[in-house]
């Protein structure tokens, strides 16, 4: 084999060494967290880290995602309309996302109706989407309140105003004066049903494995994290050939 | 000289309203009236059930299908009008569409939810779209983008042939 240069020969062992092992001491926290999270990105699926979702305040954080508060929830018939940040759930399942506040929900034998101010949501009792009703009836520009009469139908009012549909939610007429109508009223089911509408929220997020390959790549650090990682890939070049000199030069000794 | 003409006004129009992104949200044609000043008089809307055969068809326009089981339109005479959302960027865009005898009447933008791209809602963009028919599943004619504004163009194209094969769908006209 060819000996190597002689510059190379005449570094003093023990500057190589220092040296290298400076960037040794250097690389090893990133060496470790490239090591770990490459080998746990490596087995993602057994470790199921692409199903698993954060649900730390304090990473989501991190990421910029805020918890919204608290759920707020409407009673529609044996129903609940729920909506926790831009999530809108119907018996705690995740049916839209809309950040739009509720005016309240109300049920029919055929639909859920979820109110908006200016929008009328149709479901089924499934939770699937019928329709997005956005013209709204008579007089109505924006809906206070939402309720359900005696014949089971929709009603909406505006705060003067009430017009009622028909079954199909295709026709409306003005309520009359003596038409019962149950309005729609604020639920509180209680803080188990919170706590699992708050797990569902998160789960909508970030994965183990999106902070898992942000940490891996540096993303995690922000805009300098990209050359932190750079540095530390650096440091590992440098730690790659001060060994490979180290070695040349002992094997030269001999 | 008439396409110069038009890229200029659309050129204009951008550096004008990319001044004031924020100010582009808003409600421009609420539903009720967009239907009322269409057909002049209290019209009860239809319904039309997305099969999956339809949504086999809506899909070939959009990319994905319609999201929704069923669309309420209103229908009088040749006519047809049709209110219709579809994502820009991020958020839906509600548009306005009335269809006569297969080609587009009206195009009009009720509501536009994003902070950019709602210069789509202007008559220099819109009237583009005036007497364009389907041809197969496009549009017969060329629609001018807009620099800055390109989801919400491809939106509005992808509305505009929604409306007009739904059109063909509820009266049977090819």
């Amino acid at each position: 084999m060819k000996n190597p240069p002689r510059i190379l020969l005449k570094l003093k062992a023990s500057q190589l060494i220092k040296w290298h092992r400076r960037a040794g001491i250097g690389a090893a926290v990133f060496v470790l967290i490239l090591a770990v999270t490459g080998i746990a990105l490596n087995h993602t699926t057994e470790l199921a880290l692409d199903k698993r979702h954060i649900d730390s305040p304090l990473i989501l954080g991190w990421y910029g995602i805020e918890m919204p508060d608290q759920p707020r929830h409407f009673q529609a018939g044996e129903h609940i309309v729920s909506q926790l940040g831009d999530q809108l759930f119907i018996d705690g399942t995740v049916v839209l996302h809309s950040n739009v506040p509720l005016t309240g929900g109300a049920a029919t034998p055929m639909f859920i109706a979820v109110a908006q101010p200016r929008e009328l949501l149709l479901f089924t009792p499934a939770g699937e989407l019928v329709e997005r009703i956005n013209a709204l009836p008579g007089q109505i520009k924006h809906i206070e309140n939402i309720g359900v009469t005696t014949d089971q139908t929709i009603a909406l009012s505006n705060g003067n105003e009430i017009m009622v549909a028909d079954t199909d939610m295709l026709a409306w007429h003005t309520a009359q004066s003596k038409q019962h109508i149950t309005w729609s009223i604020p639920a509180t089911p209680g803080d188990d049903f919170n706590d699992r509408l708050i797990a569902q929220y998160s789960s909508d997020n970030i994965t183990y494995e999106r902070l898992l390959l942000d940490l891996h790549s540096g993303r995690l650090f922000g805009e300098w994290g990209f050359y932190l990682m750079d540095a530390a890939a650096v440091l590992l070049i440098l730690l790659a050939l001060t060994g490979l000199w180290r070695w040349c030069q002992s094997k030269s000794r001999r | 000289m008439t396409h110069f003409l038009r890229q200029l006004t659309l050129w204009l129009a951008l550096v004008l309203t990319l001044s004031a992104p924020a100010a582009a949200r808003g409600v421009y044609l609420p539903p009720a009236e967009f239907i009322h000043s269409t057909f002049g008089q209290e019209i009860k809307p239809r319904m039309i059930w997305l099969s999956k055969e339809l949504q086999h068809g809506i899909k070939q326009i959009l990319g994905h299908p319609y999201p929704a089981l069923r669309l309420r339109y209103w229908h009088n005479g040749a006519r047809s009008a049709w209110i219709l959302e579809e994502i820009g960027k991020e958020k839906p865009i509600t548009f306005g569409i009335v269809v006569n005898q297969g080609r587009i009447e009206q195009f009009h933008v009720l509501e536009f939810r994003e902070s950019r791209g709602s210069e789509i809602r202007y008559p220099f963009f819109t009237e583009q779209f005036v007497s364009l028919r389907l041809d197969g599943l496009q549009l017969n004619g060329d629609i001018d983008g807009i620099s800055g504004a390109t989801l919400s163009v491809r939106a509005g194209k992808k509305m505009a042939r929604l409306a007009l094969y739904l059109h063909q769908q509820i009266t049977g006209a090819p």
